[in-house]
């Protein structure tokens, strides 16, 4: 299989904005990546991402490739690297959320993997669906909860990263309600008995 | 059979259902299915109807019975004698204290073990554990006490009735202009009972056991109804299984003959093969009854296997929807576009709730109508 890579023609240098030069970062998470992680990372992921930073972007695509080609792009990658520089952006943005979905979820049945669950939008409006989960995405502590009628929270959070790419991260948090105390199971268990009592006298 | 809504033009609503009620000595069984829940509502003759379980259609948020009665002109108030609640799955009774507060004439009945404490207490531990969530299990059954106590209190009358095997819930009336009318529950038998109790009293948690929102219900205790208007006879099977022994339909066909059999079957447990006993269709149904199913999309049923069995049985069978799950609407793949990096199989098991409507006059035979997404499957 061959690689190919395809560069546009339009390099930006440090002249033209004054602004410090740094070397090309296409993925999100990473802050400072050397090329050959980033390319190797955009490979394996099958897309091209234009980091935001770059004021003047240089497209990369990346068609396909495999594993045992690694080690040929990542030489590639550094015979590339002192050709192709891109200035950091004056100042960086601080991180800020701009999205929050939260989900109340209840868990309708477990299965070796996963658990499928009912999600109630909480704080937005939206459908309430049924999905799978997989079980690893919880955490271990918590795995003894896992059962049906066990609620759960499912929150989406949207940030702007610095560089102003847009990440996501999505957590699940199965929810403690703690222990039934003997107190608690008692006075249950007694205002059982006087609603059924009550219910008694309106029924045949 | 007519088809109310053409096919193919795009998003088939509810709304489209006609506006003419049954002719006043006209039996007529109608299911909805599946929203949230699945549904039917059947005219016993002069205007005097009841409702059995209870359907809400998740796109529109309605109630799908009570709109069908606002379409067609019934007064829930002064016209529903009986609401009943087979048994206290979500997808049986999501919505049903909504129609017994608009139901206010009506009685409720539900299956004898959730009148007793066993069941209270499960409510009472479904309220303290779900303090603060969205999401209540039995949220329903407590609405609907409550609604019990108030208007008991208020006018001094029983308004709860306790399901049984072989109880006459409706009397049979004759001598007069209108249908003779009988509405029998089938279910659930002595053994069924015994066996919820014990099932409740077990899952009652021990001190120092982790919270959890109690999750249970077994179907061995639905309500199965013969409904009998002039002379057509009607089984809605509810969840009814076949077993275990001295429950379930086999129960049923032990003690219980009817003098003619029922032309209209609600298939039981949305066609499931567990709840699929031979002697039903044998003892019970007509030679080719008409067979409404109300899909349960969670679990795929009635699967395509299930599906050909009923046709294998009678040739006419009718959904309220297909059973597979439907095309995602923007909203709900908005929703899994936002989970992807969490979920997977992101979906609304419910859909839009359509409507299987089934009218007989005397001595004619039923005529079937569908509307919104329901189909014919053979």
């Amino acid at each position: 299989m061959e690689t190919k890579f395809g560069w546009s023609t339009e390099t930006v240098s440090s002249a033209n904005t004054g602004a410090s030069v740094r070397r090309l970062g296409v993925t999100q998470a990473r802050t400072t990546p050397t090329p050959a992680q980033d390319l190797v990372g955009m490979s394996s992921a099958g897309v091209t991402k234009i980091p935001a930073r770059t004021e003047r972007p240089i497209r990369i695509t990346v068609a396909e490739t495999t594993t045992t080609q690694t080690s040929d792009i990542a030489a590639r990658a550094r015979n590339l690297q002192s050709n192709f520089v891109v200035p950091s952006p004056a100042r960086s943005m601080p991180e800020r959320v701009t999205g929050m979905q939260r989900w109340e979820g209840q868990v309708l049945g477990v299965e070796v993997d996963y658990f499928t669950a009912e999600l109630v939008p909480l704080d937005h409006e939206g459908p309430t669906v049924h999905a799978d989960f997989d079980r690893s995405l919880v955490a271990e502590s918590d795995r003894e909860l896992l059962a049906p009628g066990a609620p759960f929270y499912c929150n989406v959070r949207t940030v702007i990263g610095d560089g102003g790419q847009p990440i996501r991260t999505s957590t699940l948090a199965m929810r403690r309600l703690g222990i039934w105390s003997q107190q608690v199971l008692d006075e249950a268990l007694r205002a059982a008995r006087e609603r059924a009592q009550a219910l008694e006298r309106f029924s045949d | 059979m007519r088809r109310c809504v053409p096919q193919g033009r795009g998003p088939r609503r509810l709304s489209a259902s006609p506006t003419d009620a049954p002719d006043a000595d006209e039996f007529e069984v109608s299911v909805f299915g599946p929203g949230k829940g699945e549904s039917s509502a059947l005219h016993l003759g002069d205007g005097r109807w009841i409702v059995v379980d209870s359907c809400r259609d998740q796109r529109s948020g309605q109630n799908a019975v009570l709109r069908y009665f606002e379409s067609i002109g019934v007064d829930p108030a002064s016209q529903v004698e009986m609401v009943v609640a087979t048994h206290a799955h979500d997808d049986h009774i999501a919505g049903i204290s909504e129609i017994f507060d608009a139901c206010t004439d009506a009685d409720f009945v539900c299956p004898t073990a959730l009148s007793r404490e066993e069941f209270a207490a499960l409510i009472e531990l479904d309220a303290l554990a779900t303090t603060g969530l969205k999401k209540r299990n039995f949220g329903e059954f407590r609405q609907v006490n409550d609604l019990i106590l108030s208007r008991g209190m208020t006018t001094g009358m029983s308004r709860r009735r306790y399901a049984l095997e072989g109880r006459l819930l409706h009397p049979r009336i004759t001598g007069t202009a209108s249908p003779a009318v009988s509405v029998r529950s089938l279910s659930p038998s002595d053994q069924a009972v015994s066996l919820t109790l014990q099932k409740l009293h077990k899952y009652f948690p021990s001190p120092g056991s982790t919270i959890r929102p109690p999750f249970v219900d077994p179907n061995e205790l639905a309500v199965a109804l013969w409904v009998e208007v002039g002379d057509k006879s009607a089984l809605l099977g509810a969840d009814l299984l076949t077993g275990p022994a001295g429950c379930g339909w086999g129960a049923v066909l032990s003690t219980f003959s009817p003098e003619s059999r029922a032309s209209f079957y609600k298939v039981a447990h949305h066609g499931s093969t567990n709840a699929d006993h031979p002697e039903v269709w044998a003892r019970l149904l007509t030679d080719q009854p008409v067979a409404v199913i109300a899909p349960y999309r969670s679990s795929g049923l009635p699967t395509t296997a299930q599906q050909a069995e009923l046709c294998r049985r009678t040739p006419s069978v009718y959904a309220t929807a297909t059973p597979s799950i439907p095309k995602p609407s923007n909203s709900v793949r908005g929703t899994a576009a936002t989970l992807n990096q969490i979920a997977t199989n992101v979906h609304d098991p419910w859909g839009m709730a359509g409507q299987v409507r089934a009218r007989a006059g005397k001595a004619s035979d039923w005529k079937v109508q569908l509307f919104g997404p329901a189909l014919k499957l053979c």
